[in-house]
C-alpha cells in the first residue's frame, strides 16, 4: 500500500515541485508519466525516503516514512522496497552472484542462494553468475539490476527507466516478470518510463 | 557475502592502488624492526661477550682498539706486553683471575689464541670431544670454527703470520693438531682455533732458541676483580705506573653502543617519521577510493546499509592495508636482519636471531593498527554525508 497527501518538495537551487496525491491498494500497479524535469524521480526518490520530505506525508504500509529516523528509515527500505535505477549500479568489485548476494545481506543478512539460481534463471543471467558485472552486456546489466530489485522480495518495487535499454522481446519479458514478481508477493510497482511500449502493458497511468 | 568480505574484494580489486598505498608503510616498519631487532641484538651479543672480563691490560693505545681485539677478537692488537709485566699483575690482591692471550697467526681467516685453559672457563666453554691442550701446537677448536673449517679430531694444518687471510706467508715446520673441540657457548669462542701460549711462542721463535724468560710477550692480559675496589683501584695504578693501558670492557662497548645509539636513534626517528606519511598516505588512497566507489556506497545505502555499515566498511579496509604493511614490512626487516647476520657470519663470526620478536614490534604493531584506523575514520567520514538521491541521479 502507497499513499502519499499534499507531497511537496523543494531543491536548495529554488526548484521546487507539488505532487498529486497517490493512493495505491495493496499490489495495485502505476505507471508514472510526463516530460522530463517535472520531477519523476524526483517522486520516487521520496517514496523511497532517499530524499527528505519537504512537506506533506508518504506512507508504505503501515508505516509513514516521516516518522522514520535515518537509520530505522535505512533498514525499512532495505526490507520493504525493491528499487531499479536510471542508470544501473553494482558492485564492481563483485561477480554477479556476490552482488545479489550483497543485496540479501542488507539490511537482515540473509542467505539465499537457491533464491539466487532461481531468479538468475528467470532473467536470462543464470550463465553470468560467476562473472565480474563488468564483463556483462548492457542488456544483462539491466535484467541483473531487476535481479537485484527483486531478490529481496520486497513489497513495493520502483522502477525508474527500466526497459530504456532493451529491445523490445526483452521489454515485454522484463515487465511481464515485474508484473509477476509483483503479483506473486502482491507488491506494489511503480514505474516511470517513456517508453510507449511499456504503456500498453499497464492500465493504470499518473501524468506529472 | 558480508562487510568483511566485500571490504576485501573492493581491496584486491584495484591492487595496484594497494600496493602503492602500502610501499611507505612497509618501508617503515621494516626499518624500525629491522633497527630494533640489530641494536638490541648486538647490544646483547657485546654485553654476553665482555661480561666475563672486567678489565684488560694490554700496551699503550686506543682503549676502545685494546677491548676490541683482546676481548671481541674483531680488531688488531695494541701491540704487545712484556709476560713478566702481565705476571707482576697477576699477584695483586685486586685480582681474582687473570688470563693472558696472544695472538700472532690465523688459519684461513680465524684467529689462533694462544692462552691458558683457563681462558675457557671465563666463558664456560666445554669440551664436546676430545681432550684440551698440553703440549705445544695441539689446538681446541671452537664449534663455529670446526663447522666452518670442516676440522676433525687429528686433523693438522698450517698457520699464516698476521690475523688476517691475505697473508701468504706461513709457518711451514709447525703444523697444529687439532686435540679438541667445543660446544657451542653463543660466545666468541666459537669462532676462535685456542692453543698454548708456548706455541705461539714457537711459531715465531724461528732461531730454534730456548725461550728467554725476560723476553717472552703476551698480547694483553684479561682480568676478574676480587672486590668492587678493584675497578678504581686497577685501572688508575696500571695507567699512571707501568707502561701499560688498562681498560674496561664495559665503559668502552658503553661508549660504543652510544655513538652508534645516535646513528640507530636518527634511523629509528626517520622510520617513525616515514610511518606517520604512511598513514597520511593510507589516508589519501582510502578517500581516494570512497571518492571513486561513491556510487557504490550511496548503492548499498539504497539496499539498507546504514552509514554506520559504511564507515566499518572502509574501516576493515584500512585494516587489511595496515595489516598485510605491517606483516610484509616486518618479514623485509628479518629479510634485511637475515642479509646482515650471513655478512656479520663470514666477517666476525656472528649470528642474528630471527626469530625472537621483541616487545617493541607488538607496540609497533599496534601503533601501526591505531595510525591506518585513524587514517580509514577520517577518510570515511564522508560517508555521513553522503547525498544518496543526488549521487544515484546524476549522469555516470
Amino acid at each position: 500500500m502507497i499513499k502519499t497527501s499534499k507531497l511537496h518538495f523543494s531543491y536548495t537551487t529554488g526548484t521546487s515541485f507539488n505532487f498529486p496525491d497517490i493512493s495505491l491498494a495493496e499490489g495495485d500497479h502505476l505507471l508514472l508519466l510526463g516530460p522530463s524535469g517535472v520531477g519523476k524521480t524526483t517522486l520516487l526518490h521520496l517514496l523511497s525516503g532517499l530524499l527528505p520530505i519537504t512537506s506533506g506525508t508518504v506512507t508504505i504500509g503501515n508505516t509513514e516514512l516521516n516518522n522514520l529516523s535515518r537509520k530505522k528509515l535505512d533498514a525499512f527500505r532495505g526490507r520493504q522496497m525493491g528499487i531499479i535505477f536510471q542508470n544501473d549500479y553494482f558492485i564492481n568489485a563483485l561477480t554477479v552472484k556476490e552482488n545479489l548476494a550483497l543485496r540479501l545481506y542488507f539490511p537482515d543478512k540473509l542467505k539465499d542462494n537457491a533464491r539466487i539460481k532461481e531468479l538468475a534463471k528467470r532473467l536470462g543471467i543464470f550463465d553470468q553468475l560467476d562473472k565480474k558485472v563488468i564483463a556483462l552486456s548492457e542488456g544483462q546489466r539491466q535484467r541483473l539490476s531487476i535481479a537485484i530489485a527483486l531478490i529481496n522480495k520486497p513489497n513495493v518495487i520502483f522502477a525508474d527507466e527500466p526497459t530504456a535499454s532493451l529491445d523490445d522481446e526483452n521489454c515485454e519479458k522484463v515487465i511481464t516478470l515485474l508484473k509477476e514478481e509483483a503479483s506473486n508477493s502482491t507488491a506494489n510497482l511503480l514505474i516511470i518510463t517513456h517508453d510507449l511500449r511499456v504503456k500498453t502493458m499497464f492500465k493504470n497511468h499518473l501524468y506529472l | 557475502m558480508n562487510l568483511v568480505k566485500l571490504s576485501y574484494k573492493n581491496l584486491v580489486s584495484k591492487p595496484l592502488n594497494a600496493v602503492l598505498s602500502l610501499l611507505l608503510l612497509v618501508l617503515s616498519v621494516a626499518l624500525v624492526t629491522f633497527m630494533l631487532q640489530l641494536s638490541s641484538q648486538v647490544k646483547g651479543n657485546l654485553d654476553k661477550n665482555i661480561k666475563p672480563v672486567d678489565l684488560v691490560v694490554g700496551a699503550k693505545g686506543s682503549p676502545l682498539q685494546l677491548v676490541l681485539s683482546s676481548v671481541l677478537h674483531i680488531d688488531a692488537p695494541t701491540g704487545n706486553i712484556k709476560l713478566k709485566d702481565a705476571e707482576k699483575l697477576r699477584k695483586s690482591r685486586l685480582v681474582k683471575a687473570a688470563v693472558p692471550v696472544s695472538y700472532g697467526d690465523n688459519y684461513k681467516g680465524v684467529r689462533i689464541l694462544g692462552t691458558e685453559t683457563n681462558y675457557l672457563k671465563l666463558y664456560n666453554a666445554e669440551l664436546a670431544n676430545g681432550t684440551l691442550f698440553s703440549k705445544s701446537h695441539q689446538v681446541v677448536l671452537g664449534s663455529t670454527t670446526a663447522k666452518k673449517l670442516n676440522l676433525k679430531l687429528g686433523d693438522t694444518f698450517l698457520s699464516s703470520h698476521g690475523l688476517a687471510d691475505q697473508s701468504l706467508e706461513e709457518h711451514h715446520d709447525h703444523p697444529f693438531k687439532v686435540v679438541g673441540v667445543l660446544k657451542q657457548t653463543g660466545s666468541v669462542v666459537d669462532n676462535l682455533i685456542i692453543t698454548s701460549l708456548e706455541s705461539i711462542w714457537d711459531v715465531h721463535n724461528h732461531s730454534g732458541e730456548e725461550h728467554h724468560e725476560e723476553d717472552l710477550e703476551v698480547t694483553s692480559l684479561l682480568i676478574q676483580f676480587s672486590n668492587p675496589m678493584a675497578m678504581v683501584q686497577l685501572p688508575r695504578y696500571i695507567n699512571d705506573k707501568t707502561n701499560m693501558q688498562a681498560a674496561l670492557p664495559s665503559l668502552e662497548i658503553n661508549r660504543l653502543v652510544k655513538l652508534l645509539g645516535v646513528g640507530v636513534q636518527t634511523i629509528q626517528l626517520i622510520a617513525l617519521a616515514i610511518l606517520l606519511v604512511s598513514g597520511l598516505s593510507i589516508f589519501i588512497s582510502l578517500l581516494k577510493a570512497i571518492r571513486e566507489r561513491r556510487q557504490e556506497l550511496a548503492l548499498l545505502r539504497t539496499y539498507g546499509a546504514t552509514s554506520g555499515q559504511l564507515l566499518w566498511l572502509v574501516l576493515l579496509e584500512g585494516l587489511f592495508l595496515g595489516f598485510i604493511g605491517y606483516v610484509v614490512g616486518w618479514l623485509f626487516g628479518r629479510l634485511g636482519l637475515w642479509v646482515i647476520s650471513t655478512y656479520a657470519q663470514n666477517s666476525y663470526g656472528y649470528t642474528f636471531n630471527l626469530t625472537t620478536p621483541t616487545k617493541w614490534e607488538a607496540i609497533l604493531l599496534f601503533a601501526t593498527l591505531a595510525i591506518t584506523v585513524l587514517a580509514s575514520v577520517l577518510a570515511s567520514l564522508s560517508v555521513f554525508k553522503l547525498n544518496v538521491s543526488k549521487i544515484l541521479s546524476s549522469e555516470k
